[in-house]
């Protein structure tokens, strides 16, 4: 107990001992600038969320027919002759465009909105859609060309959030997001580790074509393997995916 | 004899000091990374044609 | 020590704490949000919100590693009592800033849809089956309810209306809320793409706390196992249920001696002026080590929060009435022993004069 003789005795209410001040001191030191080589040495080290993002700057508006397959999509003949293009498409927020595209199958539409774009996979965000009076006749819709039965691996997203709606938009801290994405009516999109026909990213129905169900909800943000159709929709790659052959990768 | 928060103090630290690093340890040994060795797998081409 | 409960009893010693305190966080989210970002490697920014949440949660999560450190090092080394005294500001402080967090969380991830954001929180992820993909959210969730009610009851009104023990129990929640908040983490944000630095300081985080706690609880438990040297002379003393403390010699003026006593609390022994007096080694505001205290202007004083008992009575100096259990003393020759039965709280015990003994 002699040890404890000269040792500084703290009392709340008192100033401090003068033998404490030093310790007390440094520690307030270290404390703060800890904290702040902590910080920046988190922050300096996040994960590259990649280049999606919202294209504010260049709005989108076309006109073509909206059909559902089974999520809506939206086609065009391409501007000035270029090859024929589908969208998928988005409401605002995490809500999708069910409504409308039911309410205007089989005419001519023209679809304002906001893309969300990252590399080659865009989804248009639907501002507004107005039916086109004087359209020259229905346009010459392609139907689906099969690629084939495929073995993907990859992970389960949300289209909206993965093209860059946020940053980042997939991975299991973003996976309750990606269920209410989903469930809110925005397409799942299956993110490949590999290109089928140069892309790598597929919306995803299941095996008969039909909107996924609840059966995904598990497998959301998992890096998975799962095999199925691949379908070519103009340059929208449709993964038919039969969900009985769904694993999670180890 | 120590008081009765005092022997639970020590029972839960006795139990925790070792089981949450394990917990810890257990789950990140769980962690998935990006399954970059395993392409896509042509199973059955469509009737009639070749896939690239 | 009160006789009212005031919000907070402020003083030039908590006034500091609480400066460093928020120097530390202010600095901490300011570094974090807007000087880490030039240093990114990133093609385009991370989302301002993803940032925020990332920046409060990890500073809630270090915030909550210190406190739990502070305990175990002052029982380790005296010198980070003072760390301990004001404590209780850190955790209202973290569980602030761990509800900042929570609400950027509900802001973002669980904002811009249909669903009401707090059915959102609980309704859209449901994997609770699976470790990979578990609601990560509900043990954050858990978490967070601990540190609000903690926080909540922090004030000594609680400590006085609950008693010192249920309200020492509810404390010892801090426990459980750490291990979901590391699994919470590890559930989640660890399970991104490879973040070798958070990864380590979670690691660190979770060896340190469980070490230091480990430590202490051996130290204490070795403190507890210690016996006394029984002579023959005092051995009859001893069948009669008397217990020995230890040669008068071995305690210094105005300290005490701290003795186990089986199937009873510990007791400190205490020497000043000439005389020996025993009372319980349990503080009477939150259960603090009396025994490691001082005696200060003739009042034992409790070495974490300062509150103050005359040693002949157990009572706090007026106007203040908390009360301690006193016990009896005898000397034989330069042995002390105690009678291990307690006196109810502030009753009068002669104390034993130590005469030339010492």
């Amino acid at each position: 107990m002699s040890s404890q003789r000269d040792k500084p005795f703290f009392v709340g209410y008192l100033p401090i001992p003068k033998q404490l001040v030093a310790f007390l001191g440094v520690f307030a030191v270290c404390f703060v600038a800890g904290l702040g080589l902590a910080a920046l040495a988190l922050s300096s080290t996040q994960d590259d969320p990649g280049d999606g993002a919202f294209q504010w700057g260049a709005p989108f508006e076309e006109t073509g027919f909206l059909e559902l397959r089974p999520y809506p999509v939206f086609r065009t003949t391409g501007a000035e002759g270029g090859a024929p293009k589908t969208y998928m498409l988005t409401g605002q927020g995490k809500r999708g465009v069910f409504d409308q595209a039911r309410e205007n199958q089989g005419v001519a539409v023209t679809v304002r909105g906001v893309p969300v774009k990252r590399g080659d996979l865009t989804m248009v965000q639907v501002g507004g859609v107005t039916q086109v009076e004087d359209a020259e006749g229905a346009f010459d819709m392609s139907e689906p060309v099969p690629l084939g039965r495929w073995r993907l691996s990859g992970e389960i997203c949300d289209g909206k959030c993965y093209a860059g709606a946020m940053r980042p938009g997939r991975g299991l801290a973003h996976k309750a997001c990606a269920d209410l994405c989903i469930t809110g009516g925005i397409p799942p999109v299956f993110v490949s580790t590999g290109p089928v026909a140069g892309r790598n990213f597929f919306l995803m129905t299941d095996a008969n074509g039909n909107v996924m169900g609840d059966e995904i909800k598990d497998l959301l943000a998992l890096y998975v393997e799962i095999e199925g159709d691949v379908e070519r929709l103009d340059d929208l790659l449709v993964f038919k995916a039969d969900m009985d052959t769904a694993r999670v990768l180890r | 004899m120590k008081r009765a928060h005092r022997v639970a103090h020590a029972r839960i630290w006795t139990i925790l000091a070792f089981a949450l690093p394990l917990a810890l340890f257990a789950v990140l040994a769980l962690r998935q990374t990006v399954p970059l060795d395993r392409p896509p797998v042509l199973i059955s081409a469509p009737e009639g044609e070749a896939v690239q | 020590m009160s006789v009212k409960y005031a919000p907070v009893l402020w003083n030039r010693n908590k006034y500091l704490y609480d400066a460093v305190l928020l120097a530390g966080v202010i600095g901490y989210i300011y570094l974090y949000t807007s000087v880490g970002p030039f240093y990114q490697d990133v093609t385009r920014p991370i989302d301002g919100a993803v940032l925020r949440m990332r920046a409060f949660g990890s500073c809630a999560f270090l915030m909550l590693t210190i406190i739990l450190c502070i305990g175990p090092l002052a029982r380790l080394d005296r010198r980070f009592l003072p760390l301990l005294y004001n404590r209780r500001h850190f955790g209202v402080l973290t569980a602030a800033v761990a509800a900042v967090h929570a609400n950027y969380v509900l802001g973002w991830y669980f904002n811009f849809s249909p669903t009401d954001r707090y059915v959102a929180l609980l309704s859209s992820n449901t994997s609770y089956g699976q470790v990979l993909g578990f609601p990560f959210e509900t043990l954050g969730i858990a978490a967070l309810l601990i540190l609000f009610i903690l926080a909540a009851t922090s004030h000594d009104f609680w400590l006085s209306f609950l008693g010192a023990p249920l309200w020492k129990a509810l404390h010892m929640l801090i426990y459980p809320a750490y291990a979901f908040v590391v699994l919470h983490v590890a559930l989640g944000a660890l399970q991104g793409p490879d973040d070798p630095v958070f990864t380590s300081v979670v690691a660190a985080s979770v060896l340190l706390v469980g070490g230091l706690h480990f430590a202490a609880g051996r130290a204490e438990m070795a403190a507890d196992n210690y016996q006394a040297d029984a002579s023959s002379e005092v051995e009859a003393l001893e069948q009669g249920g008397w217990i020995v403390v230890c040669d008068v010699g071995e305690i210094e003026s105005n300290r005490a001696k701290v003795v186990s006593v089986p199937g009873h609390d510990r007791v400190a022994v205490w020497k000043y002026k000439g005389k020996l007096s025993a009372l319980s080694n349990a503080c009477a505001h939150q259960n603090g080590p009396l025994g490691e205290g001082r005696i200060i202007d003739g009042a034992i004083t409790c070495p974490w929060h300062g509150y103050q008992y005359q040693p002949e009575d157990g009572r706090s100096p007026a106007p203040f009435t908390e009360k301690i259990s006193t016990y009896r003393l005898m000397l034989v020759g330069t042995t002390i022993l105690l009678d291990p039965n307690p006196q109810a709280p502030g009753t009068y015990v002669e104390p034993v004069v130590i005469g030339e003994a010492s």
